[in-house]
């Protein structure tokens, strides 16, 4: 579906473009799936290399892409994302609408449920399992592709 | 102050002499050779003791040091404590470069929801962070940096 | 991998063996140095120096990240050392008062830092020095090596060695003043270095 534009956050924003999204409409959304170690050779791979800033957050230093989709998501609509591990973390878009984007995130791998409200061109880094054997599992999702 | 005065004040760290007492000291080694002598004879001093003692210890074999700690502790000692959710949350800190990377961290001890709630100002539409986690028994942390939030989760009670 | 001490000291209280045997192995000298040093005997100071570290298991739990584990061993070790050499409890509490002349005559100052300084036959000097130094220490009294061992190896400030040692801070500094006044006059006889009117050795 297309993306419009308000010239009203473009003022103010620091990002290019900021998508404003119809109530219903569906929002495009990329999840990608990363493990993170604490040992071995820090880095990351080329494809996750936007992500770099905010996984220096964490204490894991090196980086491996597992998966990765491109959702078309409706607000309500919970979307599977498989672990390699076997396991199933739920992303569900709560809404979209001008300035933020909900999603909710059930990881049971970690036991953890979160509700995150992002602004636009932000992107959610979440740990879906408990660290073992010195590596964790990761979801990356951000709407608008 | 005299020498016999400023004599055993010598060698004073910082803070250890009051404010009157530490004027008078300095005004005297000012003047005195022989107490400024007398001070690096202290730090010579300082040295050897620091120097010979360590020479001393490295000469020991401790090979088997350690295994006599461990001899010394029971078994039973081992356990563990089950750790609460505060020393859990401070080890989860200390294990992730939290502070270095984040604008603003908010934990959520295990078993309770965290909200998280970072307004921005300016902009003319609403632009807001928020983050809502609830974690069974584990910590949770939410960092937020400039890209978007990274929420991580510590250790369980049972331990890694 | 070497992992820093509050995380050895975190996995330890969890029940981690390893974890704190590799942290008694890190720090097994400088303990031992400083036990060396208070209690002098060697066989007594690796006792001393076990039973820190035993001690310092038993109360892991009470340990607060927020100062350096370093020190925190540092002080246990000091109390196991001391609580050795409790025996003779200090006798009079004096506060420190001016030294008479008379005694300032036994050496003169700067001779030791002189003779120590950077030439390198000085050095020469300096190892000599350094290989008697528990020889002199152990000349002194207890309290007095106490003192100054804690002092120069643990950089404790009057209050701590006050509170450590159960005298007023008065009593720590004039004994401190004592036992550095008896080292530098043994020291110098090792070195051949006299009291003025004897010459310098060359």
């Amino acid at each position: 579906m297309r993306r419009t534009w308000t010239a009203a956050w473009m003022a103010v924003a620091v990002l290019v473009c900021q998508p404003a999204w119809a109530a219903d409409a569906p929002v495009p959304v990329r999840i990608r799936v990363l493990q993170g170690f604490r040992q071995g050779a820090p880095g990351v791979p080329p494809g996750l290399e936007d992500l770099r800033g905010q996984l220096s957050a964490t204490a894991y230093v090196r980086w491996e892409q597992a998966g990765e989709m491109q959702a078309s998501m409706v607000p309500g609509k919970t979307q599977p994302v498989s672990l390699p591990t076997g396991g199933t973390v739920s992303v569900k878009l709560v809404e979209a609408r001008q300035g933020a984007a909900t999603f909710e995130v059930s990881a049971p791998g970690s036991r953890t449920q979160s509700r995150v409200t992002v602004p636009p061109g932000k992107r959610i880094v979440q740990q879906v399992s408990a660290e073992q054997g010195g590596s964790a599992w990761f979801v990356t999702i951000k709407a608008g592709g | 102050m005299r020498c016999a005065g400023a004599a055993p004040l010598l060698g004073s760290l910082p803070g250890e002499l009051d404010p009157t007492e530490g004027a008078l000291l300095g005004a005297h080694l000012a003047t005195c050779e022989a107490c400024r002598a007398r001070l690096s004879d202290i730090e010579a001093l300082s040295g050897l003791v620091q120097d010979g003692l360590r020479t001393e210890a490295a000469r020991r074999d401790l090979s088997t040091f350690a295994d006599g700690v461990m001899a010394r502790i029971p078994a039973s000692a081992w356990r563990g404590a089950p750790a609460g959710p505060l020393e859990r949350l401070r080890a989860f800190l200390r294990r992730h470069r939290v502070l270095a990377a984040a604008s603003a961290v908010a934990p959520a001890l295990a078993a309770l929801a965290l909200y998280l709630y970072i307004g921005r100002t300016g902009g003319t539409g609403p632009s807001e962070l928020s983050v809502e986690v609830t974690s069974e028994d584990l910590a949770a942390i939410v960092l937020d940096t400039i890209d978007g939030p990274v929420i991580l989760v510590g250790e369980s009670s049972e331990g890694t | 991998m070497a992992l820093p001490d509050l995380e050895l000291v975190e996995r330890a209280r969890g029940g981690d063996p390893e974890a704190f045997r590799e942290l008694v192995v890190r720090h097994q000298r400088r303990v031992y140095a400083v036990a060396l040093g208070i209690v002098k005997d060697r066989d007594l100071a690796w006792d001393v120096s076990q039973e820190a570290f035993v001690r310092v298991h038993q109360h892991l739990a009470e340990f607060r990240e927020e100062s350096s584990f370093t020190t925190w061993l540092h002080r246990i070790t000091a109390r196991v050392a001391i609580d050795l050499l409790r025996k003779e409890r200090p006798g009079r509490r004096s506060d420190v008062a001016d030294v008479p002349e008379a005694v300032l005559q036994e050496a003169a100052p700067g001779v030791l830092a002189t003779a120590l300084g950077t030439n390198p036959q000085e050095t020469v000097l300096r190892h000599e020095l350094s290989a008697r130094l528990t020889e002199a220490l152990g000349e002194l009294p207890d309290l007095h090596r106490a003192i100054l061992v804690l002092r120069e190896m643990d950089g404790l400030s009057y209050e701590e060695l006050s509170l450590r040692l159960g005298i007023p801070k008065g009593t720590v500094m004039s004994r401190l003043f004592h036992a550095r006044k008896k080292m530098q006059a043994l020291l110098a006889g090792y070195a051949g270095i006299d009291a003025p009117g004897r010459g310098a050795a060359p």
